[in-house]
């Protein structure tokens, strides 16, 4: 019997969890394989709809499914968070004592926020990486009549690469539609000396920043912040005021796996090609877990899974394990509340944003409705 | 009216003595004679495209293109070969007989039960289900559902 475990319900979790139920459909009648999905909650969360939640233009039932829904039958969902991860013995141990020995071990548990480690953070800035982030955030957004917004990358890597300059841009649209853009400065900073860490991207947005009368701030290290002179200190020794600051959090891997020693400076090392953990042949890594130098984007998490899904397959029947994935990474880009554009690319061919359009704003639209689509395999 | 031979073919060749000259001659002479030949409707076209230029038309257009790109830059061969391979499933069950045959049967009975007693009373009692199982449409229809039952369930391990 092969025990195939997967710890997280998210998108990387659930999608490799359908399509190996697919591929493995006769092993899983023939008893000869198990499913396990264990996850921390009993319902998934569509994360990319915090950033329109920000902006009160969607609501939790748009963005929340029962998990058992999305799964494929075969699947055997756990809802139990995993404290534990033994290697060595093969087993992961859950909150509730209970323990699951594994043949095969996908790892998708996601990343989370650590505002805490940015001093002042917590008591002074808002954040639309978290559900309760992003609606504490609209309800100050609809409130803010005039000052400064300042909207600060202070933690890289963090989930999707895009998502700060779509607020920005976002920002400057929700203003304008409600005419108080002349009474409202929008700051944007980036601690490095671009407006983004891909160069292409950086290229497109910087014109596009200008152009909307939003202020940029490069080679701005948040150091701390302080809440009630409302005002960040850089590692640079520079001073910015703020009125509302939207500070884009440090991320790290859920503590279970630095407590279960198998994070490298807080992530999963990861074969960049095959996925595999480093160093264990029948553990795998993806999405925004792993190390390594792609997006912490749900695509990229989707793109993974059959890698992931084939190798496991590839396993359990004994064959050689050779998919690999080349880094592909698909990401839209909000450039306002009514157009968007998209970038593409992988290791080896860097991305070429198209000119922003209403079409693409709407595939984004008809996009996150299919989602669910996505996480069920189908697409 | 838009008069575009001479002024194409000129500046085509104008330009092709300055940059690549052996070839320009040539394909100045060979857009001439296709101008001669085909400029009734050449100018209509561009006078189409001039239009949609101005209207905007030709931007939307071309945004509505990007789309296109957008699926081939979103997609993979595993998702082609996925999402193909649930078309021909869904394609295979809608194209057998006795599944178009039901299709074609259910918005009817479908209805019938929307307005019929059970939507509009509620529960019918016992003695009421008793009294319809006389009428034999009935009964073939409840020979019908447990036949389907039948061979729904998986083979027993
Ligand atoms: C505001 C915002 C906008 C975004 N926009 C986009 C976008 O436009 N495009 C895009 O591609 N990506 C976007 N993303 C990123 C995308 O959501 C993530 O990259 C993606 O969800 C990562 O998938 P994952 O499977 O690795 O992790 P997740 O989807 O985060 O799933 C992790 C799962 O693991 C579970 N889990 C965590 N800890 C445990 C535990 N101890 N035990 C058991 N289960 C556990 C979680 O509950 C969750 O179900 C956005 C993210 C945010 C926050």
């Amino acid at each position: 019997m092969h025990d195939v475990v997967i710890v997280g319900g998210g998108v990387g979790g659930t999608v490799t969890a359908n399509l190996l139920a697919e591929e493995l459909a006769p092993e899983l009648a023939a008893g000869r394989v198990r499913l396990r999905l264990i996850t921390d909650r009993p319902e998934h969360v569509y994360k990319p709809a915090f950033l329109y939640r920000a902006f009160g233009r969607t609501s939790p039932a748009a963005y929340r499914r029962p998990q058992r829904e999305l799964l494929h039958p075969a699947v055997q969902l756990v809802v139990d968070p995993v404290r534990t991860v033994d290697v060595a013995q093969r087993r992961v141990t859950c909150a509730s004592g209970q323990s699951y020995i594994y043949t095969y071990l996908v790892l998708a548990p996601g990343a989370r926020v650590v505002p805490e480690r940015t001093p002042g953070l917590v008591e002074a800035g808002e954040q639309f990486y978290t559900e309760e982030g992003s609606a504490r955030l609209y309800r100050r957004l609809e409130r803010f009549e005039k000052g400064t917004v300042v909207v600060s990358v202070i933690g890289v890597p963090h989930m999707c690469p895009v998502a700060p300059l779509e607020m920005a841009f976002m920002l400057d649209a929700f203003f304008r539609e409600r005419g108080r853009r002349d009474q409202v400065e929008i700051v944007y900073t980036y601690p490095i000396n671009r407006v983004h860490s891909n160069p292409a991207i950086a290229e497109w947005a910087a014109p596009q920043l200008v152009q909307r009368g939003i202020r940029v701030e490069t080679f701005f290290n948040v150091e701390r912040i302080d809440p009630e002179q409302k005002t960040i200190a850089t590692l640079e020794g520079a001073e910015l005021a703020f009125d509302l600051l939207i500070g884009i959090p440090e991320h790290a891997a859920p503590a279970f796996l630095e407590e279960s020693g198998l994070t490298v400076d807080g992530w999963v090392p990861t074969d960049r090609h095959t996925l595999a953990v480093k160093g264990h042949d029948n553990a795998y890594a993806l999405g925004d877990v792993t190390d390594l130098p792609v997006s912490k984007a749900g695509s990229v998490a989707h793109y993974q899974a059959s890698t992931v899904a084939a190798n496991i397959a590839a396993h359990v029947r004994g064959l050689p394990a050779a998919a690999r994935y080349n880094g592909k990474t698909f990401c839209f880009i909000e450039t306002g509340t009514e157009r968007a554009t998209y970038v593409e690319f992988d290791y080896d061919h860097p991305p070429q944003p198209v000119r922003a359009s209403r079409w693409v704003h709407w595939a984004k639209l008809a996009y996150n409705q299919a989602y669910w689509l996505t996480a069920r395999g189908v697409v | 009216m838009f008069q575009p031979h001479g002024q194409l073919t000129g500046e085509t060749g104008a330009t092709g003595h300055d940059t690549c000259a052996p070839s320009s001659p040539a394909v100045a002479h060979v857009l001439n004679q296709f101008l001669n030949e085909q400029g009734e409707s050449v100018a209509r076209a561009l006078t189409t495209l001039s239009r949609m230029e101005q209207e905007g038309t030709l931007e939307e257009l071309a945004g509505a293109l990007t789309l296109l790109k957008l699926l081939k830059d979103a997609l993979t061969d595993d998702m082609v070969i996925g999402l193909a391979r649930r078309v021909e499933r869904l394609a295979a069950v809608a194209a057998d007989p006795a599944v178009s045959s039901l299709l074609e049967r259910l918005p009817g009975a479908l209805r019938a039960a929307e307005s019929g007693t059970v939507s509009q009373e509620g529960a019918p009692g016992l003695t009421a289900l008793w009294r319809q199982l006389g009428d034999p449409q009935v009964r073939r229809g409840l020979a019908y559902l447990l036949a389907v039952v039948k061979r729904l369930a998986p083979e027993a391990p």
